[in-house]
């Protein structure tokens, strides 16, 4: 990066002059585009956590908090454009979250990301979801490799099967091996959590 | 994002098709949690270089602040004597150009003395500041201001000095001294002493062009170079070798030729010779 770069304030929302296409780059999930948002929500985030007489290092955590519920809302469809500011919208998670975290400062030190209970009472985040996060998370582990990896790829990473091929992120060498694998996997995975329910709920 | 149903087996019951969704869930969500993440350490990334940016900006600014404080200051300084002696001002040139006496500024102080501004009243004899500036010292002292703060202290000049009786030849020199135009005034000199090479006037008067432009020691040769010297001119050369010395940073020899002047109570500069031992101390 130039020294001229380096001092340049970038202006971050350049791209997004309207909500419209704010919203459209957060359906995206352009980086660009969930950074403006932050950037317009982080002084009321701030603001909250002052309010709330919260710890300020909690407010970078409010704010992916509030982020992470924002997009999922955005993706599961809760969340419709109608013309407003999708900042308010994200201000608005930010301080109901902050509100919960003032519940949980007394009792827990853990960080927000662990504060699963939170969406428990149901403000805000969906438990259901949340639970199938965990769920996930947990029987990848169980999964083992190469299935971890190439759900992994394809699912959170978000490569094509063209570029885990070319790349040679895997030892599969052509998309059919590829999805072929994948769906064995998929497959395996699904069982796991049918097992998982199961074993829980008896 | 995949259709998940591809994945169901042939006639999946409703638990099956449950975990399905639960799973398509869960990586959705563990999607948006790494997005997240990867945002967040973009944004720490952005904010400390918002904050180096701030900090640099914030230090070139005290910086040029203090510089700019720093050279204000050091020109009131600078300024400050001036200030508070007005009476080094350059005099405007006139066809009757002022008869410099050192005692005359005396007499005026004398009468003067309670509406002078206190820092004149402060001088350490009671002696009102020279009339005109030290020239620019040239030698082992050209660069210090003290000095020449100093110099301006004891800047007595006299021009003519008492009784001097000149010839026409001398007469554009003269009137170029008087009005303080000193490097024409030495050209002009220059010219006579090619004419006149062993002229005691033209010693005396080269001798004090030199010493207005501060080079203390050819003043002080020319000085030295006169062979009769009238009664008349014997306190002014007396001072102005002092002065000359001064000039050359001779601090000692100078104090030495005022201290003489100070033991003697009628010498016309026995004031100046004063302060100038208790500026020099």
């Amino acid at each position: 990066m130039g020294i001229t770069a380096w001092f340049s304030s970038p202006n971050l929302c350049k791209l997004y002059d309207t909500n419209e296409r704010l919203f459209e780059g957060l359906r995206r999930l352009d980086n660009s585009a969930i950074l403006c948002v932050q950037t317009k929500a982080i002084n009321s985030v701030r603001k909250f956590v002052g309010q709330y007489r919260l710890p300020a290092e909690l407010a970078d955590d409010i704010l992916n908090q509030s982020t992470l519920i924002f997009l999922q809302k955005i993706e599961d469809g809760s969340y419709q454009f109608q013309n407003h500011a999708p900042s308010t919208y994200l201000i608005e998670v930010a301080r109901r979250v902050a509100l919960m975290a003032t519940r949980t400062q007394k009792n827990t030190t853990e960080t927000l990301e662990n504060q699963h209970h939170l969406a428990d009472s149901g403000i805000e985040t969906d438990s259901k979801r949340i639970e199938a996060t965990e769920l996930v998370r947990l029987l990848l582990g169980h999964l083992g490799q190469p299935c971890e990896q190439i759900i992994r790829l394809q699912h959170i990473d978000g490569y094509s099967d063209e570029e885990v091929v070319q790349q040679k992120l895997t030892k599969y060498s052509t998309t059919d091996s590829l999805k072929m694998k994948r769906s064995d996997c998929m497959k395996k995975l699904i069982q796991l959590a049918q097992q998982w329910k199961t074993s829980n709920n008896t | 994002m995949e259709d998940f149903k591809q994945y169901l087996s042939e006639g999946a019951d409703e638990r099956e098709r449950e975990a399905a969704k639960q799973v398509a869930e869960g990586l959705a969500g563990l999607r948006l949690e790494k997005k997240v993440a990867e945002v967040a350490a973009e944004r720490q990334v952005l904010l400390r270089r918002r904050f180096w940016r701030r900090l640099i900006l914030t230090a070139t600014l005290v910086v040029i602040a203090g510089v700019a404080f720093l050279i204000f200051r050091e020109n009131q300084r600078v300024k400050t004597p001036s200030l508070q002696e007005p009476g080094i001002q350059q005099p405007i040139a006139t066809d009757n150009p002022p008869n410099i006496s050192p005692q005359t500024p005396a007499k005026e102080q004398e009468e003067k003395k309670e509406n002078a501004p206190i820092a004149q009243n402060q001088a350490p004899v009671g002696l009102p500041s020279p009339r005109f500036p030290s020239p620019s010292v040239r030698g082992e002292n050209k660069e210090d201001k003290a000095w020449k703060a100093l110099l301006d202290q004891v800047w007595y000049t006299e021009y003519p000095i008492v009784d001097l009786q000149l010839s026409e030849s001398f007469g554009k020199a003269d009137q170029l001294l008087r009005v303080r135009d000193f490097s024409t005034a030495y050209v002009q000199l220059q010219r006579l002493e090619r004419k006149m090479p062993e002229n005691d006037t033209l010693f005396l008067l080269k001798g004090y062009c030199l010493m207005e432009m501060g080079e203390g020691a050819e003043a002080l040769a020319y000085i030295e170079k006169i062979k009769v010297k009238p009664i008349s001119w014997e306190p002014a050369l007396q001072w102005n070798q002092g002065l000359s010395l001064l000039l050359m940073g001779d601090k000692a020899k100078a104090l030495k030729v005022f201290r003489e002047i100070a033991a003697s109570p009628n010498h016309p500069y026995l004031e100046q010779s004063k302060k100038a031992i208790l500026v020099l101390r």
